[in-house]
């Protein structure tokens, strides 16, 4: 399964404020904006990497049968499902 | 044919080719002109991809002297910090050791040769493995300190992105485009792209929080400028003047 951030996502609804991932082969930095998606460059969470999410309020992000108890502002998120 | 139609045949054809020499002329400096200005506007074009390829490079440099200082500073900074708390709180235990080793070592009632030997074998011993701890402690500490900084760095950047111009008009592609910061480059260079750019400002650590971030488009100083914030992505329509 391939998590796409839109859809990974998608049930933090207008929560998301954006994401940030880097790439440690290219060494340059990702980034999916649900205001600027044809700017997004990030185009897939990958198991076993780590994530710069921010949200507006406090809400636990469930999916693929994980749950990443998120607070509002920058929280730092270890993407597990495949 | 009488003499004043030759006349007049001649005349005319003087006229003709004075009117054609004329016409020679002017087509000649129409011909050069349109040279020089082709010229002169291959010179401007040459010396603008100069101004460009020699602000690249000198942004480069920058950049990367700076990055290796910052680097660094900021290791060496965090080392001094954190070591000489740690060799203080570590090494406590040997010093309070070796002193009342040393006491003791006084106190007591005259000896032969021989014990006095070992008591100051012992003593050297102990002092030997106060000072290789220190030194491992510092090594540890130096490289702590240098994983923290390799950290920091890697915050999220601030994106900034939008429409670049130079005197009105939509920059040329690949026109570079750099973040400033403390007069520092803060920045991989972007390259524009059908008037358009992306730039992620990086910071490593705390130094760049709510600094001021200038913009250079090529050579020029952009007029727009923004405050440093982790993570955001704005959008920010730059600008420069040639004069």
């Amino acid at each position: 399964m391939t998590a796409v951030p839109s859809k990974a996502l998608a049930s933090l609804g207008s929560n998301l404020v954006r994401i940030w991932g880097f790439d440690a082969a290219t060494q340059r930095w990702q980034l999916y904006d649900p205001l600027t998606p044809s700017l997004s460059d990030l185009t897939f969470l990958l198991r076993g990497h780590g994530y710069w999410i921010n949200v507006t309020m406090a809400q636990t992000l469930i999916y693929g049968g994980y749950s990443y108890p998120l607070q509002p502002g920058w929280n730092l998120i270890g993407w597990v499902v495949e | 044919m009488s003499f004043e139609q030759v006349t007049l045949g001649l005349a005319i054809t003087a006229i003709i080719l004075a009117l054609l020499s004329i016409v020679l002329v002017v087509l000649f400096f129409i011909i050069q002109t349109n040279d020089v200005k082709q010229a002169a506007k291959e010179r401007s074009k040459f010396s603008e991809d100069m101004h460009g390829l020699l602000g690249e490079i000198r942004g480069k440099v920058y950049s990367t002297q700076e990055q290796v200082l910052q680097q660094y500073d900021k290791v060496l900074d965090a080392f001094i910090q954190r070591s000489s708390q740690e060799i203080s709180q570590k090494t406590t235990p040997l010093i309070e050791d070796v002193q009342r080793l040393v006491d003791e070592t006084i106190k007591k009632e005259p000896r032969t040769e021989q014990v006095k030997a070992q008591e100051l074998a012992e003593i050297k011993r102990r002092l030997n493995i106060l000072s290789t701890s220190m030194v491992g402690i510092a090594q540890s500490s130096l490289a702590q300190s240098s994983v923290e900084i390799k950290m920091q760095g890697l915050l999220p950047p601030h994106r900034f992105h939008g429409t670049v111009t130079i005197d009105s008009k939509l920059a040329p592609d690949g026109t570079p485009v750099f973040a400033l910061a403390d007069s520092s480059l803060w920045s991989a260079g972007a390259r524009t792209l059908a008037g358009h750019y992306t730039l992620d400002v990086l910071s490593s650590g705390k130094p760049l929080v709510g600094k001021q971030i200038t913009f250079m488009i090529g050579d020029l100083f952009a007029q727009e400028t923004a405050v440093w914030q982790m993570g955001a992505n704005t959008n920010l329509d730059l600008s420069a003047r040639t004069r």
